[in-house]
Order: structure tokens, then C-alpha cells, then sequence
């Protein structure tokens, strides 16, 4: 298997002396879709700041082998495409078009083919038509695709997703669900949505506390309801 | 929450939707321009000015009853400002008020200076309807873009156009949340709660921009604003410019010689 990104013991902590992670390790490979599962506050969401080097910290992380740092940054944000969780804070643009279009254009792609990719990118969310429309007139659903169109748009390799599901009522979260499900390219979602993990990623990752506590076929992890418990994803047994 | 477009029945389409946003901007600027500096007491040039704003509304289908609205939420403001000048201007008295110590007296003159200002006004915010009715706010974007404002400023303009409503739903909702709370009380408390609200807000926003700007450089922005170039002049554009620029310049004229 191709190994796409290979995290090494990588630790953080923001500026307030929060440690957030502390050495993590982990590797995603080429096809694979993978959840990272854990409790609010876990690290998830600056674990995945760091996959496309929003965050990064020299040598700890590598993408295709090469280690991120400061002068391959366009280059790794062209293969990791990251969803962020809120689309209100992904989505810019005065229109639906020029947001799509917002990564094509900077990847420096002609007039041509950005309109080829933003079309492609819509209709793969089945958001077609919506090109003219404001992003603060859409509802919740729809942003969410919307965003993710605007990811898709550069072709990444690897779609890293922040919480696809949160705040959606179940009938649009599962018609995500099955949208995610029908996209052939390699995922990493991060959620603590079982049911979107169960439906979707057979692997997962539990992070807690900023460590990786267990990775693992996610049948195997979704039924130890022990672990689940101790890492805050299931009713606690004695209360 | 559902807010009203900020450039309502800019999606319509008619002769005048389908201006380059360039020609209506200049055409617009120079229209105001002509109605400031028409001198006051010309009624006749300012119903000329009328007949030809009135008729391009007519021309761009927009509802009327829409327009008269729009305009008239604005002129309070302009009546603030303006309504002190009668006061202030020297002249013959129209009539004089005593109110306790003061003696208040009205000028002819200012009451015309007044009278000129409200119709400037008026005229200048129909014309701005009509533009901001007629063209998208993404095209005028590009259109401003493309006359040279520099481009950090379209930028910040386009993230009002963005976010106005964003911040909008989040003061109503920390109004719900406070209300729900029993507002109230001593006036020192309630000034005190505001302050930490807009406090509050401050910082949302402060932390909203650094997501906002996490999400544009994960798509490879490098600080350099980059839109496709689909601005193009069509012979419409020359005739309605040429000609609109031609019936101002000649209304200016016009006011010219009648002086």
C-alpha cells in the first residue's frame, strides 16, 4: 500500500501552554477511509491543522515521504485538501462559484479549466446550478457540500475532513454520509458521530488527551464499549 | 436567519441588469456628481435629474414601491444633518421662535439651502438603488476591481458582504441568550452587559478571521487576490454610457446658461 501521510511522534501545544498532542503517531494510506474518533478537546481538529501544514513542526510530519516544512507548503496543500468544520468559516466568497473556483485559480490553473473543475466539483456533491447563489443563503446541508466542493475543486489526494456531520439533522447527515461514501478518493474524517464512523470508515483512530489511545478495524473499536467509555465516546457504565 | 439581500433584484434581468457594472459605476458617480454641484434654487435642473433617475428605474423593472422604501429608510439620517442649517444661516427671517433663553430665527435662505440638500440627497441615494439593484454585488466587486481600488479593499468589502449577516445572527443570538436571562436591572448593569457583549463579539470575530484565513490558506492563498477576468465591454455599455454621460453633461450646460 501507498502511504500517503506518515505522522512520527509529533507533539504541539498552542500558545497558552495547552499541550494539545503528545507524540502521535500515525499513518494513512492511499484508498484507505479512516475516522479519528475522541471527545471534545482531544486534539482531533489540530491534528488535522498540521496534515496540510496549517500547523507544522519540522520533520514530524510527511506527506508522499517528504517532510512538511515551509517550502513545500503549496505543494502539500495541493495533495491534502482539508474541510474545515464549520462552512460558514470555509466559505468567503460573495458566490458559490468564485469560492469553488478560490483554490483553482491560486493552484494558477487557466480560465478554462477552472470553470471544468468547479463544475466537476459541484456536480460531485450534487450541487449543481447553485454557481450564482450567496454561501449565507444556503442552508446548513448545503454549505456543508458546498465546502466540500471547494476542496474537491483542487484534486487533492487525500480528503481530510473536520466533523462532516455536526449540526445536520439526520436526514441530510445521512444523505452525507452516502455523498461521502460515493467519493473515490482517500478520507480522513474526524468525529465523534459513531454512526458516521460505523457507516462509512473501516478503520479508526481514537485520540484522546493527545495520544493516539487505539487504531484499529472500527468493528472491532465500536464494539469495545469499555474502551468507548473510558475515552468519553459512550455512556459511562456505572452512571 | 433568514436576512434580505443587501442587493435585492440584482439577479433580474433587463437593459439595465445587463450593463457592464464599470458603465454603471462611472455613469453613477457622475450623475451624483452633477446633482452636487448644481447650484441651489434650480428646481427645474433637479426635475430633469429626476425625469432621467425615475426613468432609468422604470427602464431596470424594479418595483417601485421597493425603491421609494429603500430610499426613504436613509433619509432620516440626511434630515438630522441637514435640519440644523436653516438655523445657522444668515439672511432674511422667515420666522423666529423664543425658547426659554434662546431666540431661535428660521432663514429664507437656509430653508432653501435645506430644501437643496434633502434633494440632493434624495436623488443621489436613487441613483445608488438603482446601481446597487441592477448589478450583483460580486460584479460590482470586479467592477471597482477593475476601475483600480486596490485590491485589500475589495477584499474587505467582499468579507462585509460575507459576514454582515454571520455577525448579525450572532448579536441576536447573544441578545436571546441574554434576554432569557432576565435582562435587566439597574441602567449602570445593563450599560456594563453591552459592553461585555460587543467585547465578546470583538473577539468572536477576531477568531473567526483566523479560521476564515486558516480555510483561504489551506486552498493555497498566498495574499495575492486572484478572480477571473470576465468583464467585457459590449457596444450597449458605449451607447448607454456615451448617451447618459451626453444628457448630464448637456443638463449641466443647460444650468450654465440659464445662470
Amino acid at each position: 500500500m501507498e502511504e500517503i501521510i506518515r505522522v512520527n511522534n509529533l507533539s504541539f501545544g498552542y500558545p497558552d501552554g495547552q499541550p494539545a498532542l503528545s507524540g502521535v503517531s500515525l499513518v494513512i494510506n492511499r484508498g484507505e477511509t479512516v475516522a479519528l474518533i475522541g471527545p471534545n478537546g482531544a486534539g482531533k481538529s489540530t491534528l488535522l491543522l498540521h496534515f496540510n501544514g496549517i500547523l507544522h513542526n519540522d520533520g514530524m510530519v510527511r506527506v508522499f515521504g517528504e517532510p512538511v516544512n515551509d517550502k513545500n507548503l503549496r505543494w502539500v496543500r495541493r495533495q491534502v485538501g482539508l474541510v474545515f468544520q464549520n462552512p460558514d468559516d470555509q466559505l468567503f466568497s460573495p458566490t458559490v462559484f468564485e469560492d469553488v473556483a478560490f483554490g483553482p485559480i491560486n493552484l494558477g490553473y487557466t480560465e478554462a479549466e477552472v470553470r471544468g473543475v468547479v463544475t466537476n466539483a459541484l456536480a460531485a456533491v450534487g450541487m449543481s446550478g447553485y454557481e450564482k447563489r450567496s454561501p449565507h443563503h444556503l442552508s446548513l446541508g448545503e454549505k456543508k457540500r458546498v465546502a466540500m466542493a471547494t476542496v474537491l475543486a483542487m484534486n487533492p489526494q487525500v480528503l481530510v475532513i473536520d466533523e462532516p456531520t455536526s449540526n445536520l439533522d439526520p436526514a441530510g447527515k445521512w444523505s452525507l454520509i452516502e455523498l461521502l461514501k460515493g467519493l473515490e478518493v482517500t478520507k480522513v474524517v474526524a468525529s465523534h458521530d459513531l454512526e458516521l464512523v460505523q457507516a462509512l470508515c473501516p478503520r479508526s483512530v481514537i485520540i484522546d488527551r493527545g495520544v493516539v489511545v487505539a487504531d484499529g478495524a472500527t468493528s472491532e473499536i465500536l464494539a469495545d464499549k469499555r474502551l468507548l467509555a473510558a475515552h468519553g465516546l459512550a455512556q459511562a457504565p456505572n452512571s | 436567519m433568514r436576512h434580505s439581500f443587501l442587493d435585492q433584484y440584482s439577479d433580474r434581468d433587463s437593459l439595465i441588469h445587463r450593463l457592464d457594472p464599470r458603465t454603471k459605476l462611472l455613469t453613477t458617480l457622475l450623475f451624483i456628481l452633477a446633482v452636487v454641484l448644481t447650484p441651489p434654487g434650480r428646481w427645474p435642473v433637479f426635475a430633469l435629474y429626476f425625469i432621467l433617475v425615475a426613468a432609468l428605474l422604470v427602464l431596470s423593472r424594479v418595483p417601485r414601491l421597493y425603491v421609494l422604501k429603500r430610499s426613504l429608510v436613509i433619509m432620516p439620517f440626511v434630515v438630522l444633518i441637514a435640519v440644523f442649517i436653516p438655523f445657522f444661516k444668515e439672511g432674511e427671517v422667515a420666522g423666529s421662535y423664543n425658547i426659554w433663553l434662546w431666540q431661535l430665527s428660521v432663514t429664507y435662505n437656509g430653508l432653501e439651502v435645506f430644501w437643496n440638500i434633502l434633494a440632493k440627497a434624495w436623488l443621489s441615494i436613487l441613483s445608488l438603488i438603482l446601481l446597487t439593484s441592477t448589478t450583483r454585488f460580486s460584479q460590482l466587486l470586479k467592477g471597482m476591481e477593475k476601475l483600480r481600488l486596490p485590491g485589500v479593499m475589495a477584499m474587505i468589502l467582499s468579507f462585509m458582504y460575507r459576514y454582515i449577516f454571520v455577525l448579525v445572527d450572532e448579536v441576536m443570538r447573544m441578545k436571546q441568550a441574554r434576554d432569557s436571562r432576565n435582562f435587566g436591572g439597574r441602567r449602570l448593569w445593563q450599560l456594563r452587559t453591552v459592553g461585555n457583549m460587543i467585547g465578546t463579539l470583538f473577539i468572536r470575530s477576531y477568531e473567526r478571521g483566523e479560521r476564515v484565513y486558516a480555510a483561504m490558506v489551506a486552498r493555497g492563498f498566498d495574499g495575492q487576490a486572484r478572480t477571473l477576468e470576465n468583464l467585457n465591454f459590449r457596444l450597449s455599455d458605449v451607447l448607454f454610457g456615451l448617451s447618459l454621460g451626453f444628457i448630464i453633461v448637456s443638463v449641466m450646460v443647460l444650468n450654465l446658461l440659464y445662470l
